[in-house]
């Protein structure tokens, strides 16, 4: 009887003491997270439907701590100069706390050049088009005056005169460079010379001039994302998916003639951080 | 034993969570160095270098009288209003603006907002050159001909001014961008270029940039002055808004850019001149238009530049002879015939058609019997002494038939000739006076000599030195007695490149007491 209350006692104590402790442990292993590197898709023109897609996932990643490091896939010309800034600006918050790896699959021109400047480590296709660093924009007309169309300022109907226009987009340049040079940092192998001229340069060039880090592929720059955020049996999810936005807006960011072409022109004026190859048709 | 029992339990309470953490997470991120961001808000867009209007347009001498003529018959890409800054530089001086238009035969009209400062008619632009002091081209389309190439060149030659202002942004052709065709190619290259060749310049199909040191953009280059002093000497800096590059051997580079400004044909550069004169100083190839226009024409000493193309226009010597007839005369005329040529009825026929021609350049016309100061001389006669008129053949050197025992008229340089059916033209031009005088064998000739020099019809015309024979019915015509240079290809109305003897000034004749 006695044996038989000390077994009892025994079991007790490895239940209370052993069982219990590691079954709360277990579950509290559970609340560990599994890291994640999210990617994050861009195979468009940066706009206003793009922009919104990729500052949520951008959001999304900087606010879910399983989310240890941020892919940027992109193959992209480059768009609107507000939504690149805008991006910009969310990459640079959310590099606050996480790694963010640039893979430039196709090219990453203009304004996706632009983000890419923006992120830790840039991984580039051998042939991806790099670079096109600089602003269009059409001008507006010289200023007019109306019979029938009143406004309360000369240049309420035209925004800006050409000459300010320019120079506007100027500013914007500058801060392009700025953006090249403080992003890229001592990696970079060329000067303002080259940079300015708008040139786009292929994967394994621009990795001579220091414009990307490493020729890779996609594999190759999630594992970088990883060994910057020193993780390890990481999942890859795609962060649209986690962040829950609904399937993406096709809008029509470029123009398309009346014969139903599609150019590589925008469809309205303004500034563009965009590389508009040359274009035979119309 | 209670505490190694709660050590235990702890331990196995972290243990799992402590296995996966270190099976996932192999250290904590670390941002390296603060992320450092563009200072967007110190980056202000580059301003102009503006210069305030301190110094007077007020011409320095009254140069009227002076005719520049535009170039609008080669599908010129600008409107008249660009050239305002210009156009009102040279009004100012005095000038006359005329253009010359594609289909002479048709009088102009409306021609916009500059209309007022021109004055329009239809002449061609062989016509034109024959009063003008500068021909201006601007951005034309299509090529000159071998003929005004030769007319141009021969206009030069004789101390016309010749200005031909390029822009890469007008050149002709394009590409379609933002649903609209932008010129780009190179057509006004092509078409000036022939023009150019004979005075040792040429245009590239290019245009100028700079990415580091620019005025707002990197096709807006700053230039520095170069030759000549009359063109540069008060210039510290020009900036032109996207400007093809000149070539010139012997020539000078008037405008040129620095080591970082780069022609876009070859990604390199290093003194490529924006503006280049030829050697002789006559003729200024200038790459830009666009710093001609508001507000660009204020930036850096932009207006200064402009007032010295002015200048540059304005400051030839046109030498004017024979071939220029009958835009010889620069004051009002006074007609004086001899008693033995009566004004009739066909002779004011015949006059009719010079006054048109002297009218449409503001000179009147009006028969005298005693020539006045202040006026220009039209003197017809008769192959025979004239008291009226002798005294102004008398520095032709001519021997007249009437003193010949053979009847034959000898004229310098012609030889003897048997004046039948020959006409003679002679100018005497001098500080005071151009004497335009015109000699026939009988009325009905000298008539009908009056009547082709009023028209300008001077293709039956042969010229040499201060003398002209012209064909003015049948006749036994004349047999050189020696090979002379005839100035032009007697044969076609164009005349040849090569330029006939200047006409030296001879002393006034004086007039009869």
């Amino acid at each position: 009887m006695q044996g038989q209350a000390q077994s009892s006692s025994g079991a007790k104590s490895v239940l209370l003491w052993v069982l219990l402790p590691l079954l709360a442990g277990l579950a509290l292993a559970t609340r560990v997270p599994r890291p994640v590197i999210g990617l994050i898709y861009l195979n468009d023109s940066i706009y206003a439907y793009t922009a919104r897609d990729m500052i949520s996932q951008l959001d999304y990643a900087r606010q879910h701590p399983e989310v240890r490091a941020v892919v940027l896939v992109m193959d992209s010309p480059g768009g609107t100069v507000v939504d690149t800034e805008a991006i910009y600006l969310e990459l640079a918050r959310l590099r606050q706390s996480k790694p963010v790896v640039t893979m430039a699959q196709g090219m990453i021109a203009s304004g996706a050049f632009y983000l890419s400047v923006g992120t830790d480590y840039v991984v580039a296709g051998p042939s991806a088009i790099i670079g096109n660093i600089g602003v269009i924009s059409q001008l507006p007309p010289p200023p007019e005056v109306y019979e029938d169309l009143a406004s309360t300022g000369p240049y309420k109907l035209f925004g800006s005169s050409r000459d300010a226009q320019l120079r506007s987009m100027e500013a914007i340049k500058q801060a392009f460079l700025q953006a090249v040079q403080l992003g890229r940092g001592d990696r970079l192998q060329i000067g303002p010379q080259r940079l300015l001229t708008g040139e786009i340069w292929l994967g394994t060039e621009a990795l001579r001039m220091g414009l990307v880090d490493e020729v890779g592929s996609v594999s190759q720059s999630v594992e970088r994302a990883a060994d910057l955020a020193r993780v390890a049996h990481y999942r890859v999810v795609d962060l649209r998916q986690l962040a829950e936005l609904p399937p993406s807006v096709t809008y029509y960011f470029f123009y398309e003639t009346p014969e139903g072409v599609l150019t590589p022109y925008p469809r309205q004026p303004g500034l563009y951080l965009l590389y508009v190859p040359p274009w035979e048709g119309g | 034993m209670r505490r190694y029992r709660v050590l235990a339990a702890a331990s196995l309470l972290i243990l799992p969570a402590l296995l996966r953490g270190l099976w996932y997470y192999r250290g904590f991120y670390q941002p390296g160095e603060p992320i450092a961001l563009p200072s967007f808000t110190e980056i202000e867009p580059p301003q102009p270098p503006l210069t305030p209007e301190t110094e007077s347009d007020a011409p320095a001498q009254d140069l009227s009288g002076k005719v520049v003529v535009i170039d609008r018959a080669h599908s010129n890409q600008f409107q008249l209003p660009e050239l305002d800054t210009l156009t009102r530089a040279l009004l100012t001086r005095g000038a006359t603006l005329q253009e010359v238009n594609t289909g002479d035969e048709f009088e102009s009209t409306s021609f916009g907002s500059s209309d007022a400062l021109f004055s329009f008619s239809s002449r061609s632009l062989q016509t034109r050159l024959k009063y003008a002091s500068a021909y201006v081209v601007v951005a034309p389309q299509s090529t000159f001909s071998e003929a005004e190439i030769q007319h141009v060149a021969r206009f030069v030659s004789r101390g016309g001014r010749l200005l031909v202002v390029l822009d890469p942004t007008r050149g002709g052709g394009g590409i379609d961008i933002f649903g609209f065709v932008l010129s780009g190619s190179a057509q006004d290259v092509s078409s000036v270029n022939l023009l150019l060749e004979p005075h040792d310049l040429s245009f590239s199909n290019d245009y100028l940039y700079n990415v580091l040191e620019n005025e707002g953009n990197f096709r807006n280059v700053f230039l520095s002055p170069g030759e000549p002093a009359d063109l540069t000497g008060d210039l510290s800096q020009v900036v032109f808004y996207a400007a093809r590059s000149v070539a010139t051997r012997q020539g000078r580079a008037v405008l040129v850019g620095d080591d970082s400004t780069f022609s876009s044909r070859t990604d390199s550069g290093g003194g490529l001149a924006a503006a280049a004169a030829s050697p002789d100083g006559r003729v200024l190839a200038v790459g830009d238009l666009t710093f001609l226009t508001s507000p660009y024409d204020r930036v850096a000493d932009n207006s200064q530049f402009i007032r010295n193309l002015a200048a540059f226009l304005l400051g030839g010597d046109r030498e004017q002879d024979l071939t220029d007839l009958p835009y010889l005369f620069t004051r009002p005329v006074q007609v004086l015939t001899s008693t033995a040529f009566p004004v009739q009825s066909e002779t004011l026929r015949a006059l009719q058609s010079l006054q048109a021609s002297l009218t449409s350049r503001g000179l009147p016309m009006s028969l005298t019997a005693e020539p006045s100061e202040g006026h220009d001389l039209l003197v017809m006669a008769l192959y025979e002494p004239s008291d009226e008129t002798d005294p102004y053949l008398a520095p032709l050197d001519l021997t007249l038939p009437a003193d010949q025992a053979d009847g034959l008229l000898e004229v310098p340089g012609f030889g003897a000739l048997d004046p039948k059916g020959i006409g003679l033209l002679a100018a005497i031009q001098d500080p005071e006076r151009t004497t335009l005088v015109m000699l026939a064998e009988d009325e009905e000739s000298l008539t009908l000599l009056a009547e082709n020099v009023g028209q300008g019809f001077l293709s039956d015309c042969v010229f040499q030195g201060l003398h002209g024979l012209c064909k003015v019915g049948e006749g036994a015509g004349f047999q050189p007695e020696e090979s002379f240079d005839f100035g032009f290809d007697f044969n076609t109305e164009e005349p040849a490149i090569e330029i006939p003897a200047t006409i030296p000034a001879p002393p006034t004749p004086t007039p009869p007491p």
